[in-house]
């Protein structure tokens, strides 16, 4: 080969190379396409970000954009184009690493979650929406504003400065699901009448059963889906003893996600404090009554005095009654072996844990399983096994909705009275706008996020999703019937509980927020090692409650907290 | 007029030369050195969530990462620990096994075919694959066999406490292979035919092959892997977050893993702490390198001595 062809080769395999190297630039740091979408020149396009995890992209894609996009139809936008078209962009970026990627992404409008809103605020990025916030919604018929929607918390929280930058989205509620199907089939609930030689339990599908939790007798106008179901933890117990000898493994969850535990370990301190003491965990203001002095051989607890919190002491949360007793009923669950097999295994993903509890009460090849640990999502998040079980087993027998499941008000410790339920939203996720919006589009976003904030869209969503928005609106009676027994369920249970959104403006809880969630909120240390991981420390380690409980403080020490913010001591 | 030709294709030819090589510098300084310049700066400042600002702090971050480090919590401690044993894995086994295996499929053995596929699919299929379809191999496939041909019952290599690390740092050293056998065969087949020749009529087997002439001939190439792996100490997962998230127990964690995990959770705030961590890091990890790196060249053969 001759000197110049060689020459010739050499600078066309140079200029492949870094033309190469260019389009993967490009690629790395352009905008993702969504999926199969081509863009139509003769509209105004929107485009959206939206965290595709367990509540999906239909709510959005079959209900609020179809009928936008006809509403808008006629929409006049800049150039001379007509109507508008709405591109959906699907990931599961979140929290900063959608931050960071704002000022540079393609999407307008973002639906997503772990928000931590006022590094999302300070950061510039976000659009005033103020007025889309405030004003009543009357162009589509409503005499409330979505600020009216929100719950006093929330506008505590979202009003930054007297201005909004950011409205709730979905809520995350989390604890235990039960097949309300084999609780009938297995008389699993309890009996009003506690000493019917039963031990407690329903004898008969026409007995009367207990009041459950809230302690109030369901009735058809007062309809508490709580009766008959563990009321205390004892009780609790006694139901996962009671699945066991028919040959149900009591519960369930990710083998691969052991921060499910973690989670649901937040959920039941927050059914033992309550929404006043739970929130003193993010506001670091108040009086905390349910500080634990010390726990005897026998597990009884006694109390510290009553003790103001504030930015200086808020270690002392670490010794919160209700993360003892939590810990305690993980503690019953692991060391009574009232779990199922595949729940410490690393293959066993949250979908197959999902799986599993489906299948099990129709395959003679898997474990029969009575509740799952999940967050009320799990259900749509299920959507395609539902689907493919009906296939198997008929619409009418397995489809999303013939069965029936329920999210169980949690049970009440040990001398804590019944009554009404309380959880805790702990996905901190929010609606907004990109202030890189083109100025001639933000009329046009404005309008799209007012848009699925009205009424028909809050109910569509819980439709479609079997889950609520983090905004207070009511399902008719006739809206109802197009909802799952689980949603129904849900949305009842949302509406009797009190709900702790865990946000507030106290600086610290805002600086380090990442410490404050709830997977980051059960480091412990005992004989000196630190853990985190509650299941898994109380399996392998062979670690009970009362010395994770007393390691929390430990590791959550005077120390500590007064090296990591001190500099906040005097606001 | 030949040397007007001349000039101008040399003209030509430098033009092309420094277009093609701006690209790839463009990226170097966007990417890496900007990055990090940035990070460097980060590491003395504190973000103000009020005013969305930074402030110069000094060393206050740096005081933090020291007291986090000898302080009450072991999980820095006990990361440390973690990073320097599977380092030292890397190191020593790893290292070792890629030199032989490499020889073996320069020399054609029995079974180098099956070598290369095996030790090289890690590097061809996507690290979140290979991930996936292990842990679905040792959770669940390898229980599922022993228990169905042995009766045996067996948890999940990574579910089982008294396993976990252990198989975690086996997949490690596996998936690092392919990288570092691409390098030293290609290094191996460079050598040359004569020297071999000579060695074999100098009555070399095998082993004496590989010691006196294979390895003193890829030594530079053992050098860069010896060197990346001591600047990996700090930077090893073990691919802690592959295999479980977030949550990995605090009993696996390394420096890597923290620092990435921790990341990937922080608020602005928690930045500059985190950066200046990195530059700890660093500033340990650079002259252990290159203390190590100039130990190992003094010590081992030269070109001429290899010729």
């Amino acid at each position: 080969m001759s000197k110049k062809v060689m020459k010739v080769m050499v600078k066309t395999l140079a200029c492949v190379a870094a033309l190469q190297s260019v389009l993967s630039l490009a690629v790395a740091c352009g905008n993702r396409p969504g999926a199969g979408e081509e863009i139509d020149e003769s509209k105004t396009q929107l485009f959206i970000a939206n965290f595709n995890g367990g509540f999906g992209d239909q709510w959005l894609k079959n209900d609020v954009i179809p009928r936008f996009e006809a509403d808008y139809a006629n929409y006049k936008g800049a150039g001379g184009k007509v109507g508008v078209q709405i591109i959906v962009d699907n990931s599961k970026d979140n929290g900063t690493k959608t931050l960071t990627s704002l000022s540079t992404s393609r999407d307008e409008i973002y639906f997503t979650e772990n928000v931590t809103y006022y590094d999302f605020v300070s950061s510039g990025n976000l659009l005033d929406i103020t007025d889309v916030v405030t004003e009543t919604l009357s162009e589509f018929g409503e005499s409330e504003s979505i600020e009216d929607k929100m719950s006093e918390d929330q506008v505590e929280y979202f009003n930054h400065g007297g201005k909004y930058y950011a409205i709730p989205h979905y809520e995350g509620l989390y604890g235990i699901t039960y097949d309300v199907d084999l609780f009938e089939e297995e008389l699993l609930y309890f009996a009003k009448n506690k000493n019917n030689g039963n031990a407690g339990f329903l004898i008969s599908d026409t007995d009367e059963k207990s009041a459950g939790p809230d302690g109030i007798y369901n009735t058809v106008d007062t309809p508490s889906y709580d009766d008959g179901l563990p009321a205390t933890y004892d009780e609790f117990y006694s139901l996962c003893e009671r699945m066991e000898d028919v040959g149900v493994v009591p519960v369930s969850w990710t083998g691969q996600y052991q921060k499910y535990i973690m989670h649901l370990a937040t959920a039941l301190q927050t059914a033992y404090e309550g929404k006043e003491q739970m929130m003193l965990n993010y506001n670091l203001d108040g009086m905390a009554t349910t500080l634990v002095d010390s726990i005897n051989n026998d597990g009884e607890v006694s109390f510290m005095e009553p003790t103001e919190i504030n930015n200086t002491n808020g270690y002392l949360l670490n010794k919160q009654a209700g993360r003892y007793y939590a810990l305690s009923f993980i503690d019953q669950i692991i060391n009574n072996n009232w779990y199922y097999s595949l729940s410490f295994n690393n293959a066993q993903s949250h979908t197959n844990a999902q799986e599993d509890f489906l299948y099990g009460r129709f395959s003679s090849k898997k474990d029969t399983i009575g509740m799952l640990v999940e967050g009320i999502w799990w259900e749509n998040e299920a959507d395609g096994i539902f689907k493919d079980m009906s296939v198997t087993y008929t619409e009418a027998r397995a489809g999303r909705h013939s069965r029936r499941f329920g999210f169980m008000p949690l049970p009440k410790a040990p001398g804590q009275e019944l009554g009404k339920p309380t959880f805790i939203d702990y996905l901190y996720s929010a609606a907004f706008i990109s202030a890189k919006i083109a100025p001639e589009k933000v009329d046009l976003a404005k309008d799209f996020l007012r848009y699925i904030n009205t009424d028909q869209s809050l109910v569509n969503f819980t439709k479609i999703t079997s889950t609520p928005k983090a905004l207070q609106y009511e399902i008719s009676e006739s809206d109802a019937k197009d909802l799952s027994y689980y949603a129904k369920n849900v949305m009842r249970l949302r509406e009797m509980a009190d709900i702790v959104y865990p946000m507030s403006d106290n600086e610290i809880i805002n600086t380090a927020l990442s410490s404050f969630m709830s997977e980051n909120r059960w480091y412990t240390v005992v004989n000196g090692t630190t853990y985190n991981v509650i299941s898994t420390t109380m399996r392998d380690n062979k670690i009970r409650a009362k010395q994770y409980f007393e390691g929390l403080a430990k590791y959550s020490s005077k120390n500590q907290w007064d090296t990591a913010y001190s500099k906040f001591f005097n606001q | 007029m030949k040397n007007n030709f001349r000039e101008k294709t040399r003209r030509k030819d430098i033009i092309f030369f420094a277009l093609m090589m701006a690209i790839p510098i463009i990226q170097l300084c966007v990417f890496y050195i900007a990055v990090n310049v940035n990070s460097v700066l980060l590491s003395f400042k504190d973000y103000s969530i009020e005013t969305g600002n930074y402030e110069i702090v000094w060393f206050d971050n740096f005081k933090k990462v020291f007291s986090d480090f000898f302080g009450e919590s072991d999980v820095l401690r006990n990361a440390l620990k973690n990073s320097l044993i599977v380092s030292s894995f890397i190191l020593l086994v790893g290292l070792s096994l890629g030199l032989l295996f490499s020889y073996s499929i320069f020399k054609k053995c029995w079974g180098h075919e099956f070598y290369k596929i095996m030790l090289f699919m890690p590097s061809i299929l996507s690290s979140v694959v290979m991930a996936m379809m292990f842990n679905y191999f040792v959770e669940r496939a390898l229980p599922e066999m022993l228990n169905e041909f042995f009766n045996l019952k067996m948890e999940g290599l990574l579910s089982n406490p008294d396993t976990t690390f252990s198989t975690l740092v086996f997949y490690t050293i596996w998936v690092g292979f392919g990288g570092s056998m691409l390098l030293y065969v290609g290094a191996m087949n460079n050598i040359d035919e004569s020297m071999i020749e000579a060695g074999k009529l100098d009555g070399t087997n095998s082993i004496t092959e590989f010691i006196y002439i294979v390895f003193p001939s890829i030594y530079s190439t053992f050098i860069v892997f010896l060197t990346t792996g001591l600047v990996g100490i700090f930077m090893q997962q073990m691919n802690l977050y592959s295999f479980f998230g977030g949550t990995a127990k605090i009993s696996l964690y390394t420096l890597g893993y923290y620092l990435y995990r921790q990341t990937q959770a922080a608020t602005f705030s928690e930045y500059p702490y985190l950066a200046a961590m990195g530059i700890v890091f660093t500033l340990i990890a650079v002259p252990l390198t290159l203390g190590v790196k100039a130990f190992f060249e003094k010590i081992g053969p030269t070109a001429e001595e290899v010729r």
